[in-house]
């Protein structure tokens, strides 16, 4: 299975060129102490605003003389810590409540999707803005907010693959054979429904990194002196006139990163779908 | 029909209930009470002054008498008053700001169904080829690229290097003294770029979701049903399998009413537009919480309105529900 899913993606020629730009950003950011020439907190008053190609800083300096390049760098830290962190709490919350809602239906069922229609009726941002104006803007409460405001998606689909996992021959057995709840559901069920929810969390890394650079352009997002791009374009947004590329380069990291991801997400949904994988040749 | 929307209504009773019980909880995880931001910018605030107040707000009184307060005043529609020096009712700021970003996201939506009704549609027919593959790319783009960062660039773009547009504001200084056609252009000439822009990010889910939804049409036996009898290519796709395909964008529609809600906060942050994101992202900033409370409902209710407008068009345009729905 894990062959003609690796081979569908190979195939898909989009998915893999974002699935290798993921691969380089990890190790952009784990390598960001080597890769970046300069100290991304170092202010250099004499070298502010300089254009790109000045002075080794490849893609210029900011308003305090900092090297765009090396803050670039360091943020990618952010957005990959963020996107993981905030993602691995929303796939935990959706997988628990989406398998006891599907696995013991019922009330149990009932309650559960209740509140999942409820979050989805608020509007994220308002939900996550609010609660982070109460909590205080820190890059832990941005990652635990959009976790807790992301979890339906995969409650959704975990439930609704359990409800007709849980009928099947092989699950009844296990029953049979006298294994408990937990034990049918772990090891059993689950396995078989994450296929389509490593797709949604590969989208929702995607999902996370936008909505932190949001935050973070917002100011209230990770605080400064740490380098996010988020917040790297909101210092760029006041020398619009004097230095585009404050403005340009930040933004143009989001977007790279974030279509990679969704490019990746869409090509393992694809390469997880049956449908296609008949087409592939043996 | 009557019943039916009426049914739908009622149904929405608990959800609107759960939605205050929701913001309220997340209002009250604030630690300390709302008191402090209001004194904190005053020393000379005694401790009576702090009892005054608390009593005032009825944060006194133990946490389910206040919540159950608190709705009994919202079924008033009354939502309090702003922290904000001006104090005023935070019924009157939101109902002031309500069209403006009810205009916006109209207009966005708009745009997002001109384009990407015929992008979605074009890309299903000639699966595989030039345009749908640069279509997805290009969609992909849009949904990827921040908003916010999309409206620095325009605002340098359009702006600042070729001064075709205002960067800033919904109207210009000299609005009052316009004609009523002048008004309006420079209404639009305001709203152009944060319209455009805030529906570029919806592109991408409403074309693709057409494209695989046609693509799964076309396979279908009523297809080749017409098909057989002999009707041309052209009426097959452009009146059979549309029609199939366009009921359920309603759905999709309706279902994008809380992102683009959500996304009016930054559009109308950086375009200065007076609307209900802004008011929020003021009220959050200054920790205005009866303000930030009632924005939280409002941007749920406005959801809840967008569901049940998708809901009835959906029933109004499906047969199969109609029937059943509207006898």
């Amino acid at each position: 299975m894990l062959r003609t899913t690796l081979g569908l993606l190979w195939r898909n020629r989009l998915a893999f060129a974002g699935g290798m730009i993921v691969l380089c950003l990890f190790l952009v950011s784990w390598l960001a102490p080597v890769l970046a020439s300069f100290d991304p907190d170092k202010v250099q008053v004499r070298q502010r605003l300089k254009p790109p190609g000045t002075a080794g800083h490849v893609l210029g300096t900011d308003s305090l003389g900092r090297d765009v390049m090396s803050r670039l760098i360091w943020g990618s830290r952010v957005s990959l810590k963020v996107g993981f962190v905030a993602v691995g709490i929303a796939t935990l919350i959706g997988l628990v409540l989406g398998a006891l809602a599907g696995y013991h239906g019922g009330l149990t069922d009932g309650i559960i999707m209740r509140f999942v229609d409820l979050m989805l009726c608020f509007p994220s941002m308002f939900l996550i803005l609010a609660v982070i104006a109460i909590l205080e803007p820190s890059i832990w409460n941005v990652m635990i907010v959009i976790g807790l405001t992301g979890w339906m998606g995969v409650a959704r689909l975990v439930r609704a693959d359990l409800m007709s996992l849980k009928n099947r021959d092989f699950a009844l057995a296990a029953r049979a054979l006298g294994a408990g709840d937990m034990r049918i559901i772990l090891v059993h069920l689950l396995p078989n429904a994450m296929g389509p929810v490593l797709v949604t969390a590969t989208l929702g890394v995607a999902g996370a990194i936008l909505t932190e650079s949001s935050l973070s352009f917002l100011g209230l997002g990770v605080q400064p002196p740490t380098p996010t791009w988020g917040a790297m374009l909101t210092e760029g947004k006041d020398y619009l006139q004097q230095a585009w590329w404050l403005s340009l380069y930040p933004g143009l990291a989001i977007l790279i990163t974030v279509l990679s991801y969704n490019l990746l997400g869409e090509g393992l949904r694809e390469a997880l779908d049956p449908h296609n994988r008949e087409a592939l040749p043996k | 029909m009557l019943k039916y929307t009426a049914t739908r209504i009622l149904m929405m009773i608990p959800t609107l209930l759960g939605i205050t019980l929701i913001s309220f909880t997340v209002m009250h995880l604030a630690p300390g009470d709302p008191t402090n931001y209001v004194l904190d910018m005053n020393p000379k605030a005694s401790q009576t002054a702090r009892m005054r107040l608390r009593e005032l707000y009825g944060l006194d009184k133990p946490i389910h008498v206040q919540y159950w307060n608190w709705l009994k005043s919202l079924a008033k529609m009354d939502l309090g008053r702003s922290f904000a020096p001006d104090r005023r009712l935070v019924r009157d700021k939101i109902i002031e700001r309500l069209p403006v970003t009810l205009a916006l996201n109209v207009f966005s939506m708009a745009i997002i169904l001109a384009v990407s009704l015929p992008l979605g549609l074009v890309a299903a027919v000639r699966a595989g080829g030039i345009f749908d593959r640069t279509s997805t790319v290009f969609v992909f783009i849009c949904f990827a690229a921040p908003s916010f960062w999309l409206a620095l660039l325009g605002m340098y773009l359009f702006g600042v290097k070729l001064g075709w547009l205002p960067i800033s504001g919904m109207t210009s200084l000299d609005y009052a003294q316009m004609s009523a056609g002048q008004k309006a252009v420079d209404l639009a000439r305001h709203l152009a770029m944060p319209v455009i822009i805030s529906s570029l990010g919806g592109l991408a889910g409403l074309s693709r979701y057409l494209r695989s939804n046609m693509l799964e049409i076309i396979r279908q036996d009523f297809l080749t049903t017409a098909r057989a009898k002999g009707l041309p290519e052209r009426t097959v796709i452009w009146k059979h399998a549309l029609r199939n395909a366009l009921i359920p964008v309603i759905t999709i529609l309706g279902l994008s009413v809380p992102g683009l809600v959500g996304g009016s906060v930054i559009m109308e942050s950086i375009y200065a537009i007076p609307g209900l994101g802004q008011l929020f992202y003021t009220a959050v900033m200054g920790r205005d919480y009866p303000v930030v409370m009632g924005g939280l409902v409002m941007g749920a209710v406005l959801t809840l309105a967008g569901n049940l407008l998708a809901d009835l068009g959906y029933a109004a345009a499906d047969p199969r529900v109609r029937d059943s729905a509207f006898r």
